[in-house]
């Protein structure tokens, strides 16, 4: 249960070429997608806001407009009727005319007009259009529009909505009007008196007015109220005056025009601002911050289904890419891990030129890599010939046979002595030549070995050829492979020296130069042609004429095995002058750690 | 496959769901222009009376983005019209049903039926206890309050004391649940004031069925427990005069206002059928949006008018919403 938890916990592992590549691309692109999504949707609903707080002001500009021109209008009404009825004409004696042309005056505006009265001081109705019945016992001087022109009575008051009532028309209906008063001048009897002139606006034509602009469906709306914050048009009027609702009013009252941020009750909105002229009433236009982003949310879902279908797209795009990029790559690894499980495949050589290139130069590798395997085996095979050979001719039975034979016949000659001799320096010999089966051995045990092979030899040949060894004493304590002076003096005996008389002689030299040893074996026997000394190293299918059969280029390979191909023997010879043999070798000290690594064929 | 494919393919598949869903999202978005229809039935729907109440309904409907349709009818509805409109509505799409149920035997069984269909709002009244097998809301103005608020207004203009004094009471109905909570409220406050009930008329007082009025013997009060017969009596008395006797009553139109304004009413009970209006509409809103909304009971305000405060701001206010 534990380990499944870990299992699961565990980090995952390096991500294929494929799966990074498309990772990538994809973080990319989405990331990309995602700036410039929310670029877009921040520029758009920036330009959007803006959008709609200018047409807001348009609207609410226009809509201004319009109201001040009603206003206005009713203005004119009320001065028409005032300075071109009333106060040329004396009520006692004009009545019926100053009616009639209230009459005209009424019909050619009634649309936006509920009625024109007069009054005089006391609230007694002179003169009202249209023509209808006042209510009983009503005292126009209490209300307030009548108040209020008596009150300043220089001015024209716009008064707050309110229902009307001055008339019984029996049609069950209450009308809700603005009143226009302002004290008026009256003649009566040719005396003049004050009186109020009222023009009831009809509420319904601002309220209309209005209505055709609150149509907005996210939130925003527009209220008309007073100087005080007292409305006069909300689409929510009812639930304000219920208190199912609630208006700031009274604030937007105190701003001027102009465009305002507030909070209310917990809801952000820019609040437009617009005075009508002369009434010094607001318009007033709600921006909700959330009408900002109505409709938007089709928008936001458009960008989400845009930027997944860029998702989705993208998807097919990075893939087809990364398998483009990384089909090569992948196949170069398969073939790679075929090669490496054993198999033999051809190393995947496709796609872009880099990937070419590197096929080529893994095929190249391996091509490398499989010679010298081969050259490997092959080297570790001629070692092990070579060992063997050189084993062979450690007991090689003829010149054991010879030896021995030698010293029986000392023995019995009663030369004990020479036999003793004899004895010791084939002890040597195999001494040295087993050498605890070490290959690398001193140069003095080497010299030494041939001196007891020489010695043994000049036995048998009974002295009929000369060896001299000038060893420089400084190259004895080098390292060197082991036999390999041996051959080179078994050759000069039986190639060189055996056939002279008593004039055989043979040099051996040994001396440093720069890193290298050289040894020398020279004679001054029948020598070579330049074809023989050619193929003294090279064929080494050359049958032996005589010795142990461990030919020259047995020596050569195996100091080439040893200490490299350019060391080896060297060859100098002359048909009837002799023939030496130079043997060039690193100087190596002989010292435990150098003879392990040789031993083991590690030069450097 | 490999895994680079299934991841692939995977991520291909969750991108085509979520583009399926987001656009499922867009395009419902721009269906859903309404919330939903609620369908209106109450009695005599295009009479003045129910002015404020529709305007209520509208104001509540424009809100919340719901249609609003109400449904025509005539000033009498049997309870097997009710039923039929109801169908009638709910096959052409209605979500939700405002309902002044219409009394009758298996009332409650009809609308039970129904309920179970659509969401049903009764306003202005509710079903009689022995029929109240459904449990749909009732918004209302608390008819025993309205009832008691008229008697106590009668008291009050004779320092409640209405020894010897005799009454008549005229309503549209006897058997409606609201008729008889605004008696039971009105009795109430009368009883052991010594005013004397004489007689009871019910009507719909068309087609010069007022002159049953003329028939009754003379009273000191005449009570009007709703606007229907409030103004009846409104409009008898403006042609005939009642005999000395006092008109009170519950009303709300402009007419029961009118009468009001000219005397023949001396005092105005008012329940606020706009807030009627707008709280059912509310109500069948939240249902709509809110699928598990188990819709409230609401009792409205009402407002005792009086000639000389019918111009008040109050007053004002409640002409304005019984005007449009």
């Amino acid at each position: 249960m534990k380990s499944k938890g870990l299992k699961a916990l565990r980090i995952p592992g390096p991500l294929g070429i494929q799966s990074t590549i498309m990772f990538s691309f994809s973080m990319i692109s989405v990331s990309i997608m995602l700036i410039i999504a929310v670029v877009l949707y921040l520029r758009f609903s920036t330009s959007s806001r803006q959008e709609t707080i200018h047409n807001t002001q348009r609207l609410m500009e226009q809509t201004g407009e319009s109201l001040e021109d009603y206003l206005v209008s009713m203005r004119q009404i009320s001065d028409t009727a005032y300075y071109y009825l009333i106060k040329e004409n004396d009520f006692s004696g004009y009545a019926g005319d100053i009616q009639s042309r209230m009459n005209l005056l009424y019909e050619a505006n009634r649309d936006s007009l509920q009625s024109i009265a007069v009054y005089n001081s006391y609230g007694r109705l002179l003169a009202a259009e249209p023509l209808a019945t006042q209510k009983e016992n009503l005292n126009v001087t209490e209300q307030n529009w009548f108040v209020q022109a008596m009150d300043e009575v220089e001015n024209m008051h716009f008064s707050m909505p309110h229902i009307q009532n001055l008339f019984d028309d029996n049609t069950f209906r209450y009308y809700w009007v603005i009143s226009l008063s302002r004290a008026i001048e009256i003649t009566n009897g040719g005396k003049s008196e004050l009186g109020v002139l009222l023009v009831d606006m009809d509420y319904s034509v601002i309220s209309r007015m209005l209505d055709q602009i609150n149509t907005s469906e996210n939130g925003q709306y527009y209220y008309l109220c007073d100087s005080s914050g007292a409305i006069i048009y909300h689409p929510r009027r009812i639930q304000i005056s219920d208190k199912i609702s609630s208006e700031n009013s009274t604030m937007a009252a105190s701003y001027k025009d102009g465009i305002y941020d507030e909070v209310f009750e917990g809801e952000r909105r820019k609040v437009v601002i617009n005075t009508i002229s002369y009434t010094g009433w607001k318009l007033v236009g709600v921006i909700p911050y959330s009408a900002f982003t109505y409709g938007m949310v089709d928008m936001r879902y458009f960008i989400i289904l845009l930027v997944l279908l860029m998702a989705m797209m993208l998807a097919v795009v990075n893939r087809i890419a990364s398998q483009g990029i990384s089909r090569p790559v992948l196949r170069l690894n398969e073939s790679v891990r075929e090669y490496e499980a054993g198999e033999k495949p051809e190393i995947y050589i496709g796609g872009p030129q880099e990937i070419r290139h590197l096929g080529h130069s893994i095929q190249k590798s391996y091509e490398q890599i499989e010679d010298l395997m081969r050259k490997i085996v092959l080297e570790q095979n001629e070692r092990r010939k070579s060992e063997l050979d050189a084993l062979q001719s450690q007991i090689n039975p003829h010149f054991l046979y010879n030896t021995l034979e030698s010293i029986t016949w000392m023995v019995e000659g009663e030369k004990n002595d020479e036999a003793v001799f004899m004895i010791s320096q084939l002890a040597r010999l195999f001494r040295i030549s087993l050498s605890k089966g070490r290959t690398i051995i001193r140069i003095r045990d080497e010299v030494q070995h041939a001196r007891s092979y020489m010695n043994i030899q000049k036995i048998r040949y009974k002295n009929t050829f000369s060896i001299d060894f000038e060893i420089d004493p400084a190259i004895e304590d080098y390292s060197t492979v082991k036999l390999i002076l041996q051959p080179l003096l078994e050759n000069a005996i039986n190639y060189g020296v055996s056939g002279m008389d008593d004039c055989g002689e043979i040099l051996v030299k040994g001396r440093r130069e720069g890193n290298d040893i050289l040894l020398t074996v020279e004679d001054n026997g029948i020598g070579m042609s330049e074809e023989e000394t050619r193929l003294v190293l090279t064929d080494s299918d050359r049958v032996h004429k005589h010795g142990s059969g461990v030919g020259l280029v047995n020596v050569n390979r195996r100091i080439q095995i040893y200490f490299g191909s350019e060391y080896g023997l060297f060859i100098e010879s002359e048909p009837d002058e002799g023939t030496k043999v130079l043997i060039r070798i690193p100087a190596v000290p002989y010292t435990e750690e150098d003879t392990k690594r040789l031993e083991e064929g590690k030069i450097e | 496959m490999s895994r680079n494919a299934k991841y692939y393919i995977l991520i291909e598949i969750i991108l085509g769901i979520l583009v399926i869903v987001f656009a499922a999202l867009m395009l419902r978005g721009q269906e859903d222009d309404a919330l939903g229809r609620v369908s209106v039935i109450v009695r005599d729907s295009d009479d003045a009376q129910w002015s404020a109440f529709k305007y209520g309904i509208r104001m509540a409907a424009q809100e919340r983005g719901v249609e609003a349709v109400i449904v025509g009818t005539e000033s009498i509805l049997s309870l097997k019209e009710q039923q039929e409109l109801m169908k009638s509505e709910i096959a052409n799409g209605a979500d939700a049903i405002i309902l002044q149920p219409v009394p009758g035997k298996d009332a409650g069984e009809i609308l039970e039926k129904t309920g179970k269909q659509v969401p049903i709002l009764f306003v202005g009244t509710g079903l009689p206890e022995e029929e109240t097998k459904v449990s749909a809301a009732v918004i209302e103005a608390d008819p025993y309050a309205l009832g008691a608020a008229l008697a106590e207004e009668l008291l009050e203009d004779y320092q409640g004391n209405l020894e010897d004094k005799t009454l008549g009471v005229v309503s549209l109905t006897t058997d409606s649940q609201m008729t008889a909570s605004r008696m039971e409220g009105f009795q109430e406050v009368l009883k052991n004031t010594g005013v004397d009930l004489l007689w009871c008329v019910s009507g719909n007082f068309e087609e010069g069925e007022t002159e049953y009025l003329g028939a009754q013997p003379e009273v000191d009060f005449i009570a009007a427990l709703d606007d229907s017969s409030l103004t009846a009596v409104g409009e008898y008395a403006d042609s005939n005069g009642l005999n000395g006797a006092v008109l009170y009553g519950i009303g709300h139109s402009t007419q029961a206002a009118y009468y009001l304004d000219k005397g023949i009413v001396e005092c105005l009970v008012v329940p606020d059928e706009f807030s009627m209006g707008y709280q059912s509409m509310s109500e069948a809103a939240d249902c709509l949006e809110h699928w598990f909304y188990k819709p409230q009971g609401r009792d409205v305000p009402y407002s005792v008018l009086r000639r000389e405060t019918l111009f008040s701001q109050k007053g004002q206010e409640i002409l304005f919403t019984m005007s449009q």
